[in-house]
């Protein structure tokens, strides 16, 4: 049996508390490097170029928190013989006399010697109910004795949603020496399935200082706020969930290729276009004054490039601007109690001003104002 | 062997036998003409009971006297915890007769077992892992320990047989409880059960039991659940539930499946929701399906029933040797009329 490790200040840990990272593929990278707060932020690239533009970014912004995702999570599953199905064969780039398979070690020292601040597991998927996974992703992770790894943990959202899962999981987290990144797997918003958002809590309850909140969505500031040592949050929607390898996302409109915009009173994404056809076709669109956005409607984004880049610039902005309120409030389960409380107050005010009632807080954030202790109370 | 005429009851055979028969002191006083009192006094061993008393106490039981001279209470099972899968509904006095009557089974079998009954390969949970080791690992490592690592169960009788598991099935005289089973150390795991319940739950139920087994040995406060889940694991794998509802999970689909794994269908609904393989919605959906169909009362399609044969087959052995009815019943202490009844049907 393995034993619970106690949690230890690694390099990892130290270069990402608090910190909450963007993470897309290098397009996107390229695209917002320049936005990325550096003290409290920093950047996960994943996706097929995910090296070059690590490499690429680390020779522009040295200082910047890097970190190159490779995404075997999205075609193997993890077993528990092969934890990290990595491709073993020599990188070609690098000229070797000798055929000699490329270890764990190896694998992650290459991140490194790329550009990377940490380096990142390529851990497999894990599957709804894969214990014996779990327990060799660790066991193996663990005896990595560096500190400079984070071990990903893409795992089915069953995972959070289920209390033997979950249980099993908060030990893990415990047990392993790393940093430990979640993400979760649904075919949709992995929050809107029941279980998942108390499970969060619950989880972060158990280990809370070992956990990043991987893939997310607005979930890393609550994570945040409940203790996680930090977080990654998705350029794009896709990327603010995982799916497991062999499926597909699931868009609920598919035809619709505005971007998904961050609205700050309301602590909401929506589609730009949906949005301004469902809730803002009589006037009463949200503006934001973000240093992109400058007092403007938030509908007016469009699927033309430079409109979508517009967007994840203004979400960024947005995002850097909440993460602050929040590492600078003395208490920040307090601070996120109020700023839900905020956007719970916000959607009363403009269902009101565009007298549509289905514009009221949904999903993750609607479970989290029910999850708070401060405004169930006050419910 | 013990003279009949020199047998003194020990305290705790008078007291298993009564409960294991549903009687209380007052009835079996009646029945056997020895006064309540005495009874009492008699299971707390504040007086003997031997002689002509004991005659008539043995007759009115239905036990031989012989019988007496055991100390069930002296038994390592007598303490054991056993785990019966029941209604919540189910009488407490029930409950507590069919926990004498598990003891009671296993003072009959043990004795009858030969050298050619398998060994116990069951692996169990060691304490300090219970909250590390889950119940989808116990019944990966099960299904390991019998060369098994997917596929349908064809028979889980015989399955648990082969691991040294002792079934038994018997009217357990209520039909609000489904099996119960024990696994006291240094004895084989014991599971009695009910004949009333339809297969498809018989199996479940057998599963279930064999998952309090090998994780619990003392109560936990989510033991029926931790029993629950093992079973569906050991049933389907997780694997193979990845894959067996890899499309479209409906009803047809259900009972497409359901001979096949042996499992009735709720329970593989069940088993893709646990398997993160349907959403929260399509679970619930599927729930109402099976609700309106009336499926939640009786489900179509029913499986043939299981029946063991480690019990029967060690029996066999025994008459095959030369031991006869009445040599047989005298090792599991009971009368030769019962014991055939109970016992030797299976084994001709």
């Amino acid at each position: 049996m393995s034993t619970p490790i106690a949690v230890k200040v690694t390099r990892a840990r130290l270069l990402l508390r608090d910190r909450i990272l963007m993470l897309g593929v290098g397009s996107d990278a390229r695209l917002l490097a320049g936005a990325v707060d550096q003290a409290i932020g920093g950047f996960v690239v994943a996706g097929a170029d995910a090296r070059k533009a690590v490499h690429a970014l680390h020779g522009i912004y040295p200082d910047m928190v890097l970190i190159e995702q490779p995404d075997i999570h999205e075609l193997r599953e993890a077993t528990p013989y092969k934890p990290f199905p990595f491709e073993d064969e020599p990188n070609p780039d690098v000229p070797t006399l000798f055929h000699v398979q490329r270890t764990l070690q190896d694998y992650l020292d290459e991140q490194l010697r790329n550009g990377a601040s940490l380096a990142l597991l390529p851990t497999g998927f894990i599957a709804a109910e894969e214990f014996s996974t779990l327990t060799a992703v660790i066991e193996t992770a663990n005896k990595l004795k560096r500190e400079d790894v984070v071990l990903h943990l893409p795992v089915s959202y069953k995972w959070l949603s289920d209390a033997a899962a979950r249980a099993k999981l908060a030990k893990a987290v415990r047990r392993s020496r790393h940093p430990v990144a979640i993400s979760m797997a649904y075919k949709g918003d992995p929050a809107s399935q029941s279980g998942v958002a108390e499970g969060i809590h619950t989880l972060l309850a158990a280990a809370a200082d070992n956990v990043l909140l991987w893939h997310a969505d607005l979930g890393a500031l609550d994570a945040l706020a409940n203790g996680a040592l930090g977080g990654a949050v998705g350029v794009t929607a896709s990327k603010r969930h995982i799916t497991e390898p062999g499926e597909t996302a699931y868009s609920p409109s598919v035809h619709d290729k505005s971007p998904n915009v961050l609205l700050p009173s309301h602590l909401r994404f929506g589609k730009s276009h949906d949005m301004s056809i469902k809730f803002f076709a009589n006037g009463g669109e949200p503006t934001c004054d973000c240093g992109t956005c400058h007092g403007r409607g938030l509908c007016r984004f469009t699927a033309a490039d430079r409109s979508v880049q517009e967007a994840h610039q203004h979400n960024l902005a947005v995002l850097n601007s909440l993460h602050r309120r929040i590492l600078g409030s003395g208490d920040r389960k307090a601070c996120w109690a109020d700023m839900l409380a905020e956007a719970d107050a916000a959607h009363a005010a403009t269902a009101l001003e565009i007298q549509v009632t289905a514009f009221k807080p949904a999903g993750a954030l609607k479970r989290w104002i029910e999850l708070n202790p401060v405004l169930r109370t006050t419910a | 062997m013990t003279a009949a005429s020199s047998v003194i009851a020990t305290p705790s055979s008078l007291s298993l036998a009564r409960t294991a028969r549903g009687m209380t002191q007052n009835e079996l006083a009646e029945r056997s003409r020895v006064s309540q009192a005495y009874l009492s006094k008699a299971e707390k061993g504040a007086v003997e009971l031997s002689g002509e008393r004991l005659a008539q106490v043995a007759d009115a039981l239905g036990y031989p006297v012989e019988y007496f001279a055991t100390d069930p209470g002296a038994e390592p099972a007598a303490t054991a915890c056993a785990f019966p899968r029941k209604r919540n509904s189910l009488p407490t006095s029930t409950e507590k007769r069919v926990r004498a009557l598990l003891q009671l089974t296993r003072m009959q079998v043990e004795p009858l077992l030969d050298d050619r009954v398998p060994a116990v390969i069951v692996p169990r949970r060691d304490p300090e892992d219970e909250d590390w080791i889950t119940a989808v690992e116990m019944a990966e490592q099960v299904r390991t320990q019998a060369d098994m690592p997917r596929g349908p169960i064809d028979n889980i009788v015989q399955f648990a047989e082969r691991l040294g598991v002792v079934v038994v099935v018997r009217d357990l005289g209520n039909r609000r409880l489904d099996a119960i089973g024990q696994w006291p150390i240094g004895h084989r795991p014991l599971m009695l059960v009910n004949a009333s319940a339809p297969a498809d739950r018989a199996r479940f139920t057998l599963c279930h039991e064999l998952g309090h087994a090998v994780m619990h040995t003392v109560v936990r406060p989510n033991q029926e659940e931790e029993a629950d889940r093992f079973a569906a694991a050991l049933l389907m794998p997780s694997a193979d539930a990845r894959d067996v509802f890899a499309g479209e999970v409906s009803l047809p689909r259900l009972a497409e499946l359901k001979p096949i794994w042996g499992m009735s269908m709720a329970s593989l609904a069940r088993r893709a929701w646990t398997a993160g393989r349907i959403s929260d919605y399509r679970y619930r959906q599927l729930n109402i399906e099976l609700s309106a169909a009336g499926y939640r009362l009786t489900e179509p399609i029913q499986l043939r029933s299981e029946r063991p044969s480690l019990l029967p087959a060690s029996l066999a052995r025994h008459l095959a040797a030369g031991e006869n009815t009445i040599s047989l019943a005298r090792r599991a202490r009971m009368k030769p009329d019962e014991f055939s009844s109970l016992y030797l049907e299976d084994a001709a």
